[in-house]
C-alpha cells in the first residue's frame, strides 16, 4: 500500500518559488496498476520520484506499506529501494561499465543475496535477453537495454515497480514489447505498478488512471476511500 | 527541472574555472618568485666577487693587455669600472718602540669600490671618505696583533697611516680566497707612497666590471680567449670555479626546472578541465545539430567557449597569484629579512607568460575532443550511443600539429629547443609508461573481481571495464606525483649538499706548519679550555713522488714510465693513520688495524680509475730521497665535497713512516667572536712563532649567509610547488566525479547505502591513487638521479622517506579527493543527479 | 719569490675544498729534455744533500727536471762521483728543515746546500726565527763534519724595507759567523722574470732552473772537487 498524504513540491526558480506539485493525497492499494498521466511538465515525473522516495516533497508525507519514508535518512531509503522497490527509467540508467547480467545483479548483490547468479539468469531469460547477457549497454540496442533496466527492477522481487516513461525513448515495437511484459510482471507477480506516461493508448492498459495537469490531480480513478474524486 | 539543470551546469563551470584559474595561478606564483629569488641569487653572487665580471692578473697589467682589454670593455657596453691591487706586506706600528711586525694582506681601492655589495665596518658606514689622506681600515684582530687601536698610526712600507675603522664584512672575497694575516683596505691612489710595489713583488691587480648582464658570459669568452697564453684571468659572478659558484648553479638549474614543472603541471590542470568540459558538451552538440548547425560552426562557437574560460580562469589565476605570493612574507615570518631583496609581487611576464599558457593549452586540449564533433550524429539524443570514430587523417593532422605547438610551449618555456624535445619526450615516454601500467595494473587486479566485497568488486570492474578512467586518472595523478615527489626530492638533495657547507660545526681556522716536536705542545694548546678552540685534529702530512708500479694491470718499472702516465708522476702529499674518516669509505679491500713495519698503502679510487693500480699492487715512493714501496691494501672512495678534514689520494699504515719527516696541519674550529679569535691566534703565533694560522671565517661566514639565503628560497619555492600542485590534483581527480556521480546515483536508486558508495569510490581510487603515486615516485627515483648527475654533478641520493611519503600521501590525496568530491551526491536525493545527466 | 701559496693552496685543498682529482692533470708542464735521475741503491757513493723547500724539491716540474736532478748530471759529466740527494719538502719552512735534518743527513752526506727561507719569508715570519733555525741546522751538520754552502732568499719588495733588509742580512751574517760558501741569492736571475717562472710567479720553469742550477754549481763545484775524498 502507497499512501500520499498532502504531498506537494516547490522548487525555486531564481528568486521566486514555482510550484511543481500543488498538496495531493492519494492511496495505491498493493497490487494496482496505476498509469500517471498528464502533458510534459504536469508534474507525474516528480510524484514519481517521491513515491520512490528518490526526491523530497516539500511538505507532506508518503507512506510505503505504513511506514512514512520522508522520515528515512538516505541509507535507511536505500535499503527500502533496495528490498521493495523497482525502478525503470525512461533513459534506462544501466550502469556502462557492466554487463547486462551484472547489471541485474547488482541489487541483489547490494542486498547481500545468496543466490543472485541463477535469479539473475533467470531474470534474463523472462525478459528474452539470455544471449546477450554479456554485453555491455552500449553494445545492446535501447529496447534491449530497457529489457535489462526492467529485469533488474525485478531483481529482488519487489512489491512495487514504478516505470518512468519506460517506452519514452523505444520505437512502437520495442515499446510494445516493453509494455507487454510490464503486464505479464503484474499479472504474474501480483506487483504494484506505477507507470508514468503520457501515451493515452499505454494508459488505457491500467487498472487504474490519475491524471495530472499543472501539477494538480485532474482525475483520479484509483478505487479510493478518502481524498480523491471517484467516477 | 530546467532551473535545477541550469544551476548543476553552473556550478560545474564554476569549478572549471577554478581549476584553470588554479593552474595559471601555480604558473604565475611560482615563476613569478622564481624570477625574484633569481635576482636575489645574482646580487648575492656579484656581491662575491663585488662585480659582475672580474678580471685579474698577478703580473703588472701591460699596456698590451689594457689595450685589448679597453677594447673588449667599450664593446660589452661597461657601465662603471673600477681597479683594485691586493699583495701581503708587513704591518708594525708607527711607534718604534712598539717593535711588533705582522704580516697582513693589503687591499687598494678605488672610490668606485665595490660594485656590489657593501663594506661592513663597526659602528660606522663606508663611505670613501674614511680613506682619503692615508687612512686605512683594518680587521679588528690587527689591533690585538700589534697592539694598536683605532685613531692609531701603522707603518705600511715606507708610509704611515691612520687606523680610521674595523672591518666587518669585506665584500669580493669569494670561496677559495684565504689570507696569512689580517685584511686592510687602503685607497688607490695612497699605494704608490708606500714604494711596496716593484721589480719582484707579489701582488694581485684586479678589474671590476659593471655591465649588463646580458653580455656578461660573452665577455668573459671573449677575453679568455684574448688572454688564454697569458697570466690574466677572468670571471664573472657566474663563474663556477668555486664550491659557491656551482651550487649558484644547481640553485639556478632547480628553478629553471621547477619553472618547467609547475608550467607542466598548470598544463595538466588546465587541459584535464577543458577534455571535460568538452566531454559533458556533447549532448548539446547533438542538439546543435539536430538543429543544423553545421560542425565547423559548432567547433568555432565552443573554441570560443573555452577560450572565455581560459582567459577569465587565467585572469583569476594571476590575481590568486598575487593573494599567495604576497602571503609569502606572512607565512615565513621574521625569517624573511634575510630575503629582503626579493620582492613579493606578480612579475609582469610572468602574469602574461601565464595568462598566455593558460589559454594556449585549454584552446590546444579543447581542439582533439572537439574533433569529435564531426562524428557525432543527432541520434545521440535519442539513443545513448557511443561515438565510433572512422580513421580520420584530419584528426591524425590536428593531433600532430598540437603536440608540436607543445613541444614549442615547452621548448619557449624551457628556453632551449633541446630541452623542450627532452622534456616533452620524458613526458609522452611517463605518458605511455602510465598507459601500460594501467593495462598491467587492471591485468593484476581482475581476479579481486571475483571477492565476496561488494564494494571491493564493483572498485576493480569499474577500474577494468570499457570506458574506464584508469589511465585518466593515472596520467594526470601519475605525472602529478611523479613532479612533485621529483622536485621534493631534488630539492632535499640540493640542500643536504648545502647544508654540508653552512655546517656550524665546520673548521674555520687552519694551522699550518706544526713541527713534530711542537705537537703535543700544539695538541695541548688547542685542548685547553681556555684558549676557546673547538674541535681539532692534527693530521701528520709529508710529500712523496710516485716513482714506480708494479702490478696486474700497471707495471712501470722506471721514473720514466711513470711520469709518461702524467699527473701520477706528481708531488703528493700523504698521510698515515689507522681509521678512515667519515668522509671515507673503502670500496676494495680492507683497511688495516693498527700499526705494521710493512708499508701498506690505501689509495683513492681516482688513482685506481685513473692509472689502474689495484689491491695487491705495490707502488714505489719517493718520500725525502728514500724509496718507499708499499703494497695497496685498499682501494677508498673519498667524498671530496665533505673533505673537512682532509682528503688524501695515499694513505699509509702507521709504522713505516712514523719517523720520516713530517709536520702537522690542524683543521680546527677556532674561538667565537672576533675578539677572542685575535687573542687566540696571538697567543698561539708567540707560543710557536713558526705556526702560520689561516683564518677563514668570515669567508665561511659569507658563504654560510649567502647559502642560507638560497636554502630559505629554494624552501619557498619548494613549498610553493607542492601547495600548487597539490591542490592541481586535487583538482583534476575531483574533474572524474562527474562520471563516477551518475553511476552513484543509479547505485542508489538500486538499494546502495552510502557506506557501500563510499567504500567502492575508497578502493577504487585508493588502488589508482597507489599506483600512480608508486609510479610517480619511481619516476621521481630516475629523475632525481638524471639530475644529479647530469646537471648537478652531485652523487646521488635516495630520499627514501620523499618517495614514501609520495606513495602515502598520494594514495590518500587520492582516496580522499575520491570521496570527498562525490560526497553531495551520496547526501543528495539521486533523482536531481539522474535528471542532470 | 717562493712557494708559500702553492702549498698553501694544496694544504688548505685538504681541508676545505677538498683537492679535487681533476685539478691533477696539469702539473706536467715541462717537456724538459733531462734525463732521469738513476734509482741508485743507497749505496757507497758519497752525496751532497740539499735542503730545501718547493723550489729544490721541484713543485710543477718533474723531478728530472728539478734543479738538483740538473747538478747531478753535472756531478756526473765531471766525473766527481757524487749522488746528489733531492731533501727539497714544499712548503717547508727553517723550522721544518730543522726538524728533519738527520732525515737528510742518512748515509755519506759530505755536503750540504741549505736551501731554506723562502716560505719564512712568504709567511712573514721573524727573521731572527729565521737566523736561529738556520744556525742550527748549520752547527749540527758542521758536528758531523760536513761542509755548509747557504743559499740566500729574498722576500718580495711587497714585505716593505723593513722586512727586507732584515731578512736580507740574514745569510752573510750566517755565511762569516760559520765560515761558509754562500750562493747569494738562490733565484738570481730567475725571479721576476715572467718566462722564467710558471703561472704562480713563484717557481721556476724548467728553463728557469736550469739558471739555477748554474748559479749554484758555480759555487758548489770547488767544494765537490775538494770533497772528493773524505777529510783525512
Amino acid at each position: 500500500m502507497i499512501e500520499l498524504r498532502d504531498v506537494s513540491k516547490t522548487v525555486m526558480s531564481g528568486a521566486e518559488p514555482l510550484t511543481i506539485l500543488h498538496p495531493l493525497s492519494i492511496q495505491i492499494p498493493h497490487g494496482q496498476f496505476v498509469a500517471i498521466v498528464g502533458p510534459s511538465g504536469s508534474g507525474k515525473s516528480t510524484l514519481l520520484g517521491l513515491i520512490a522516495g528518490l526526491d523530497a516533497p516539500s511538505s507532506g508525507s508518503v507512506l510505503i506499506d505504513d511506514v512514512d519514508i520522508t522520515q528515512l535518512d538516505e541509507d535507511a531509503l536505500a535499503k527500502l529501494r533496495g528490498e521493495k522497490v523497482g525502478f525503470v527509467f525512461q533513459f534506462f540508467h544501466l550502469i556502462p561499465s557492466l554487463t547486462a547480467y551484472e547489471n541485474v545483479a547488482v541489487p541483489m548483490e547490494i542486498a547481500g543475496v545468496a543466490d543472485a547468479r541463477p535469479r539473475a539468469e533467470q531474470l534474463l531469460e523472462e525478459v528474452g535477453l539470455t544471449g546477450r547477457a554479456h554485453h555491455y549497454p552500449s553494445q545492446l540496442s535501447g529496447g534491449e537495454q530497457q529489457r535489462v533496466a526492467l529485469a533488474r527492477a525485478l531483481a529482488n522481487n519487489p512489491k512495487i515497480v514504478l516505470a518512468d516513461e519506460p517506452t519514452g525513448n523505444l520505437d512502437t515495437a520495442n515499446g510494445r514489447h516493453i509494455m507487454e511484459l510490464l503486464r505479464t510482471i503484474h499479472a504474474g507477480r501480483g506487483t504494484t505498478l506505477v507507470l508514468v506516461t503520457h501515451d493515452r493508448e499505454l494508459a488505457a492498459m491500467a487498472e487504474a488512471r490519475l491524471v495530472l495537469r499543472d501539477g494538480r490531480v485532474v482525475e483520479n480513478t484509483l478505487r479510493q476511500d478518502q481524498g480523491g474524486r471517484s467516477e | 527541472m530546467a532551473v535545477r539543470e541550469t544551476r548543476a551546469s553552473l556550478r560545474r563551470l564554476f569549478f572549471f574555472f577554478i581549476c584553470i584559474a588554479v593552474g595559471v595561478a601555480a604558473i604565475v606564483a611560482l615563476r613569478s618568485v622564481i624570477q625574484s629569488v633569481r635576482g636575489v641569487f645574482g646580487a648575492e653572487a656579484k656581491s662575491l666577487i663585488a662585480a659582475d665580471v672580474l678580471i685579474s692578473t698577478s703580473r703588472d697589467w701591460t699596456p698590451d693587455a689594457r689595450r685589448t682589454i679597453e677594447g673588449r670593455l667599450a664593446a660589452a657596453g661597461v657601465v662603471e669600472r673600477t681597479d683594485t691591487i691586493e699583495t701581503p706586506t708587513m704591518v708594525r706600528p708607527e711607534d718604534r718602540s712598539k717593535a711588533v711586525a705582522k704580516m697582513a694582506e693589503l687591499r687598494a681601492v678605488q672610490p668606485g669600490f665595490p660594485l656590489y655589495g657593501s663594506i661592513d665596518l663597526q659602528g660606522q658606514t663606508y663611505s670613501p671618505a674614511l680613506l682619503a689622506g692615508h687612512g686605512v681600515l683594518v680587521r679588528p684582530e690587527l689591533l690585538t696583533a700589534i697592539g694598536v687601536a683605532v685613531g692609531d698610526q701603522i707603518a705600511i712600507g715606507k708610509a704611515a697611516f691612520t687606523i680610521r675603522g674595523l672591518i666587518v664584512k669585506e665584500p669580493g672575497r669569494g670561496m677559495g680566497e684565504f689570507s696569512l694575516g689580517p685584511r686592510l683596505i687602503i685607497a688607490y691612489d695612497d699605494l704608490a707612497s708606500t714604494g711596496l710595489l716593484g721589480f719582484g713583488s707579489r701582488a694581485r691587480r684586479a678589474l671590476l666590471v659593471k655591465m649588463p648582464e646580458v653580455g656578461v658570459d660573452a665577455l668573459v669568452k671573449t677575453l679568455h680567449e684574448d688572454f688564454k697564453d697569458d697570466f690574466i684571468n677572468t670571471r664573472s659572478f657566474r663563474s663556477t670555479e668555486d664550491q659557491v659558484g656551482r651550487d649558484f648553479d644547481r640553485a639556478e638549474n632547480y628553478l629553471s626546472l621547477v619553472g618547467l614543472i609547475i608550467v607542466i603541471l598548470g598544463g595538466i590542470a588546465v587541459s584535464s578541465v577543458t577534455r571535460v568540459f568538452i566531454l559533458q558538451k556533447m549532448r548539446s552538440i547533438a542538439v546543435l545539430k539536430c538543429l543544423g548547425a553545421r560542425s565547423g560552426q559548432i567547433i568555432a562557437v565552443y573554441i570560443l567557449q573555452v577560450m572565455a574560460l581560459g582567459t577569465a580562469g587565467s585572469l583569476l589565476g594571476v590575481a590568486m597569484a598575487r593573494g599567495v605570493i604576497a602571503s609569502i612574507p606572512l607565512m615565513l615570518g621574521p625569517s624573511t629579512s634575510i630575503l629582503a631583496q626579493a620582492h613579493y609581487g606578480v612579475t609582469w611576464s610572468a602574469a602574461v607568460q601565464g595568462a598566455g599558457i593558460g589559454v594556449l593549452v585549454s584552446l590546444l586540449f579543447s581542439v582533439v575532443p572537439l574533433l569529435q564533433v564531426r562524428f557525432i550524429k543527432p541520434s545521440l539524443l535519442l539513443r545513448d550511443e557511443t561515438v565510433r570514430r572512422p580513421r580520420d587523417w584530419t584528426g591524425i593532422g590536428v593531433l600532430v600539429a598540437v603536440s608540436l605547438a607543445l613541444v614549442a610551449l615547452t621548448a619557449w618555456q624551457a628556453a632551449s629547443l633541446k630541452v623542450g624535445i627532452v622534456v616533452c619526450v620524458g613526458f609522452a615516454t611517463l605518458a605511455v609508461i602510465l598507459h601500460f601500467a594501467g593495462q598491467a595494473l587492471i591485468l593484476l587486479i581482475a581476479p579481486m573481481a571475483n571477492s565476496r566485497s561488494f564494494p571491493l568488486r564493483h572498485a576493480v570492474l569499474h577500474l577494468s571495464r570499457p570506458g574506464n578512467q584508469t589511465r585518466v586518472i593515472l596520467l594526470a595523478v601519475g605525472l602529478g606525483a611523479f613532479f612533485i615527489v621529483g622536485v621534493r626530492s631534488l630539492q632535499a638533495s640540493l640542500l643536504s649538499e648545502f647544508s654540508l657547507q653552512v655546517a656550524a660545526d665546520s673548521p674555520d681556522m687552519f694551522l699550518l706548519d706544526v713541527q713534530r716536536g711542537q705537537a703535543d705542545g700544539v695538541r695541548a694548546f688547542l685542548g685547553d679550555p681556555a684558549h676557546g678552540a673547538g674541535a681539532f685534529q692534527l693530521i701528520p702530512v709529508l710529500r712523496a713522488r710516485v716513482v714506480g708500479v708494479s702490478g696486474r694491470r700497471t707495471n712501470l718499472e722506471t721514473v720514466e714510465a711513470v711520469r709518461a702516465r702524467g699527473s701520477l708522476a706528481r708531488e703528493y702529499t700523504i698521510t698515515y693513520r689507522d681509521h678512515l674518516e667519515a668522509n671515507e669509505h673503502v670500496r676494495d679491500g680492507v683497511f688495516w688495524n693498527g700499526p705494521s713495519s710493512e708499508a701498506e698503502v690505501s689509495i683513492e679510487q681516482g688513482i685506481h680509475d685513473r692509472f689502474l693500480i689495484d689491491v695487491g699492487d705495490t707502488i714505489r715512493f719517493d718520500v725525502l730521497g728514500r724509496t718507499v714501496a708499499a703494497r695497496v691494501t685498499s682501494v677508498r672512495n673519498v667524498e671530496w665535497r665533505e673533505s673537512r678534514n682532509g682528503g688524501f689520494m695515499f694513505v699509509f699504515r702507521p709504522g713505516v713512516l712514523d719517523q720520516a719527516p713530517q709536520t702537522f696541519v690542524a683543521p680546527l674550529k677556532g674561538p667565537d667572536g672576533a675578539e677572542a679569535r685575535a687573542r687566540f691566534q696571538h697567543d698561539l703565533v708567540e707560543r710557536f712563532p713558526n705556526v702560520s694560522v689561516i683564518d677563514f671565517h668570515d669567508v665561511m661566514e659569507t658563504v654560510r649567509d649567502v647559502m642560507s639565503k638560497v636554502t630559505l628560497a629554494i624552501t619557498v619555492v619548494g613549498g610553493l610547488v607542492l601547495f600548487s600542485g597539490g591542490l592541481i590534483l586535487i583538482g583534476a581527480v575531483a574533474m572524474t566525479k562527474f562520471q563516477r556521480v551518475y553511476e552513484a546515483a543509479v547505485f542508489k536508486t538500486l538499494g546502495a547505502n552510502t557506506r557501500t558508495i563510499a567504500r567502492m569510490l575508497l578502493f577504487e581510487y585508493g588502488v589508482l591513487g597507489s599506483l600512480a603515486g608508486l609510479i610517480g615516485s619511481l619516476g621521481a627515483v630516475v629523475l632525481t638521479w638524471g639530475v644529479s648527475t647530469y646537471a648537478h654533478e652531485i652523487p646521488w641520493k635516495v630520499f627514501a622517506g620523499e618517495h614514501i611519503a609520495g606513495v602515502v600521501l598520494t594514495a590518500l590525496l587520492v582516496a580522499i579527493i575520491g570521496v570527498v568530491s562525490s560526497l553531495d551526491v551520496l547526501r543528495n536525493k539521486p533523482l536531481a543527479t539522474l535528471r542532470a545527466e | 719569490m717562493t712557494m708559500m701559496k702553492c702549498w698553501l693552496a694544496a694544504a688548505l685543498a685538504l681541508t676545505v675544498a677538498g683537492c679535487a682529482p681533476r685539478s691533477d692533470d696539469r702539473d706536467d708542464l715541462s717537456r724538459a729534455a733531462s734525463k732521469e735521475l738513476a734509482v741508485t741503491p743507497v749505496a757507497a757513493r758519497p752525496r751532497i744533500a740539499i735542503l730545501g723547500d718547493s723550489l729544490t724539491a721541484g713543485l710543477g716540474l718533474p723531478k728530472a727536471a728539478a734543479y738538483p736532478s740538473l747538478l747531478q748530471e753535472r756531478v756526473d759529466e765531471d766525473g766527481l762521483g757524487f749522488e746528489i740527494v733531492n731533501a727539497g719538502v714544499s712548503g717547508d719552512t727553517s723550522a721544518g728543515g730543522l726538524a728533519r735534518l738527520d732525515w737528510a743527513l742518512d748515509g755519506d752526506v759530505r755536503i750540504l746546500i741549505v736551501a731554506l727561507g723562502g716560505n719564512d719569508g712568504l709567511r712573514g715570519l721573524p727573521a731572527e726565527e729565521l737566523q736561529h733555525n738556520l744556525a742550527q741546522i748549520i752547527e749540527r751538520a758542521q758536528a758531523r763534519g760536513i761542509t755548509v754552502i747557504v743559499a740566500g732568499m729574498e722576500a718580495p719588495p711587497n714585505y716593505g724595507r723593513d722586512y727586507i733588509v732584515s731578512f736580507h742580512k740574514v745569510y752573510p751574517a750566517l755565511a762569516a759567523k760559520y765560515h761558509l760558501a754562500i750562493v747569494p741569492f738562490l733565484l738570481q736571475g730567475v725571479a721576476g722574470h715572467d718566462n722564467l717562472n710558471q703561472r704562480d710567479g713563484i717557481h721556476p720553469t724548467a728553463a728557469g732552473a736550469r739558471i739555477v742550477a748554474d748559479t749554484v754549481w758555480a759555487v758548489l763545484r770547488p767544494l765537490a772537487e775538494s770533497r772528493r775524498r773524505p777529510p783525512t
